[in-house]
Parts: C-alpha cells; structure tokens; sequence
C-alpha cells in the first residue's frame, strides 16, 4: 500500500541543560523527494535526525514514522575488531534479511555500486576513514528502505564516491524513496528538492522545487 | 526472538574478542609469571587460618606458598574476568546501539554477551586450575576449578557492570582494579581477615564467597556447595542488574 507521509513531526522540542536546541520543529517527507537541511556546527541537526530515528526521544512533540528507514549516522558506527563482511552479515541479520531470498544478491550488489568488494575480508579497524564512512553508508542501504536518513554522509568521499552518491539517490528518488540529507554545507543544490536551514533550533525552509 | 541473531551475534562477539591480542596474551601468560612470581617469593613454611564460610569454621594449617598459589588464581581469574567482560560491554557501543535501532532486541544483544563471556569465563578457570596443578596438589580439583568460576562469574558481573556505567576504558580499568585490589588483593586474604575488625564489610564484597570456596576445595575435605550457590546468588543478582542498566541505557524510541 502507497504512504502519502512516510515521516511528519510535529512541535518537536528538545533541550540539553538550559540550552534549547529544537523548538517547535514540524516536518512532513513525502515520498520520492530529496530534502537537505543545512545548519551550522551544533545547530542542532545531528540531534534532531537522532530524534527521527529514535536514538534520542523529544521532550515535546511527536515523530509518526511510517515506513522502513536507514539510517546513516554522521561517525561511522561500525564493529572495528570484525571485517566488512562481517559487519554486513551482522547488521543484514538485524535487518531480519537473512530469512528473506535475494539478500546476498542485494548485498552484492551495493558492494559492487560502490565499488567496495575489494574490501570485503579487510578489518574495519584497518580501512580509511572514507572507506569506513562509504561502509557507514551501505549498511544503511542495506534493506532497502523507503526513506534515508543520512548525518554528513559524504564528508569524508573521494570525488568518484560523492559522484556514486549521488547517482544512488537518483535512483532510488525515482522508485520513490526519499532522502533526508544533513550537511553543515551542500554544494549541489541541483539534486535537492527541499531545503531546510536549521538555526537556533528553528527549522525554516530555504528553498523548494 | 530471532534465534538466528542470537547466533550471529555470538558468534561474532567471540571472533572480535578473540582477535584481541592483547586479552590472548593475558590469557596464555598471566597465570604462569603469576604462579612462578608467588613461587619464588613464597616460603614454605606453614600458616593457620579460618574457613570462616565453613560450618563450623574450622581450622586448617597450610604452606605459605600453597595458600599463595590458590590466592593468586582467584585473584588473577576475577582480574581477568572482570576486564574481559568490561571490554565486551564498553567497546562498541555506538554500533551496538545502531544494531539495536536496525532490529535488533536489547535482550538478543545481551544474551550473546552473556553466553561469550561464559565461555570465556570457563576457558579463563580451566587454565588457571590446570596451570596451578604445576605447583600444587588440590584436595579437590574440580571444586577448586569450581571456585575459579564462581570468582569469573562474580567478577565478569561486576566487569559487565563497570562496562555499563562508565563510557571511557580509562575509568573502567581504575574501578576494576581498585575492587579487585582491595577486596581480593587484601581484605579476603585468609591471613588479613582473620585480625581484621568490622569482618561484616568483608563478608559483603564479591570475591569473600569465591575466595572461602577456593581455599576450602583445596586444603579441606569441606563440602563447598553451600557458600558456592549464596556466592552464584551474589553474581546472579549483579548480572540482573547489570541487564537493567544495559536495557535502560540502549533504549531506543521507535514507537
């Protein structure tokens, strides 16, 4: 069944100590749509994708999310003593993918798109730090979620990975998954088609396509 | 519960230890520069004390040296232990916590703790006990083996608790140490606790049930079944706390 929201917030609230650093934040993602939010560092972004993912609950307000999402957190968070495979096998298996057919073809080929099956036996603790964040990213893609969630995802790219990046989401915009892209800065403001700046804790649109 | 998780989980919690060098080697090396330091540091002249856990706390007389080789197995196992288990829980945290957000349950993922850190536990005593034959004849073997493993299950516990509540290694390791210092390293020492005053304190630390176990599987015929289960009582209520700190601390709200 088609979902007209696959996410909407509504008077998010959130403080740490004295400092409020979400106020009032309402936000809708339907499907299909790339939205970016911008902000400065310890605007509050990181937080509030925290928030919509449910790493961290709101003080106020709601977060209704209604479809599968992939989250892709801005430091890669990964098992370091294990390898690349290793650590898909483990986070597919979170995913419940294992009990479903056509999973190490998925798998396979997000290893391939990326151009990262060199990798697959090596140890995460003895990967790059853009290695490390492009596995980051994969194992968010994994399931293959209706929405992404993605904390500075290409930060740390090459040019040639930033290029993939970017076709990836195309082609997923295209099967209607949505993106919600974080950066303190986006370059390419041609591939969003909402933009969001986030500044002392308020949540004001920039610019829509 | 997916079953296959608690399997992966595992499985991989184990591999990851494994290649740590650094625990491998404490594991191989440890009771043996023990064992020889307490040997040669030892003498064999005989000393008296107390199986205070024993009804009706008998007296027993044993060698310097053997006292000093039972003791330093326990207390090298609950160091072991406690750092091993503290290790499991602290290291990781940030991806343990993305797991639990991509399906993962709490309870799966301390589950799979849990059962690695028994296995490690059991590996941890049956070296200790098979190194220590080296230097010594136990009365009991497999009690004394069995004491080993309830001082690792009481101390893992512990470990697994530190683990839980402190974010850095640093200060893991200094309340680690500092336990296992003052309550095996000194309080529980037989020879300490007999002069000592207020023994209720003692009695109440975690290593006092394994430490009397210990010494009584190998220098009397006493059962030690009693003061081992009150001692698995103790570890056992640890570890259901350490679950609720853990549960509470990756709580996640999906809802």
């Amino acid at each position: 069944m088609a979902v007209s929201l696959l996410l909407q917030t509504n008077h998010l609230e959130k403080s740490f100590g004295a400092k409020k650093v979400l106020k009032n934040v309402s936000f809708v993602v339907s499907p299909g749509r790339v939205i970016g939010i911008e902000g400065e560092n310890g605007s509050g972004k990181t937080t509030f994708l925290k928030i919509l993912v449910g790493s961290l609950k709101a003080d106020n307000g709601s977060c209704q999310r209604n479809v599968k999402m992939g989250y892709c957190p801005q430091e890669p968070e990964l098992f370091n003593g294990l390898n690349v495979q290793e650590n898909l096998s483990l986070f597919a298996d979170a995913y419940g993918l294992y009990e479903r057919a056509g999973t190490e073809n998925c798998v396979q080929n997000l290893l391939t798109f990326f151009r990262f099956e060199q990798y697959r036996f090596i140890s995460v603790a003895k990967l790059s730090g853009g290695t490390r964040q492009k596995l980051n990213l994969i194992i968010a893609l994994l399931h293959e979620p209706a929405l992404l969630i993605l904390d500075e995802p290409y930060s740390a790219f090459d040019w040639e990975s930033y290029v993939k990046f970017w076709e990836y989401i195309r082609s997923r915009k295209q099967k209607g998954v949505s993106s919600i892209i974080v950066s303190h800065l986006i370059y390419d403001t041609t591939q969003i088609d909402e933009r969001y700046y986030l500044k002392d804790g308020v949540l004001g649109c920039a610019s829509q396509t | 519960m997916r079953f296959s998780n608690l399997k992966t989980a595992m499985f991989l919690t184990f591999q990851e230890l494994v290649r740590n060098r650094i625990v491998v080697l404490l594991l191989g090396l440890i009771p043996l520069v023990f064992f020889c330091l307490t040997v040669l540091t030892t003498k064999t002249a005989p000393v008296y004390f107390k199986l205070v856990a024993i009804f009706p706390e008998p007296v027993i007389r044993v060698t310097q040296r053997n006292a000093g080789i039972v003791f330093i197995g326990l207390t090298t196992v609950a160091l072991l232990s406690a750092f091993i288990s503290m290790v499991l829980i602290q290291r990781n945290t940030p991806a343990n916590r993305r797991l639990i957000l991509c399906g993962f349950s709490r309870m799966q993922l301390v589950l799979a703790k849990l059962c690695v850190l028994m296995t490690v536990l059991l590996l941890v005593s049956a070296v200790f006990a098979a190194v220590s034959l080296i230097f010594l004849r136990p009365i009991y073997l497999f009690y004394m083996l069995m004491s080993f493993l309830l001082m690792g299950y009481i101390y893992g516990a512990y470990g697994l608790m530190v683990g839980a509540l402190f974010r850095r290694e640093l200060e893991g390791i200094l309340f680690v140490v500092l336990l296992v210092n003052i309550d095996i390293g000194w309080l529980q020492n037989p020879l300490y606790y007999q002069g000592a005053q207020n023994q209720q304190i003692i009695r109440s630390l975690p290593a006092f049930f394994p430490s009397q176990a210990g010494m009584t599987a190998a220098f009397s015929d006493y059962s030690i079944w009693a003061v081992w289960l009150k001692g698995f009582f103790y570890g056992t209520t640890l570890l259901l706390l350490v679950v609720l700190i853990f549960n509470k601390k990756m709580i996640v709200y999906q809802k």
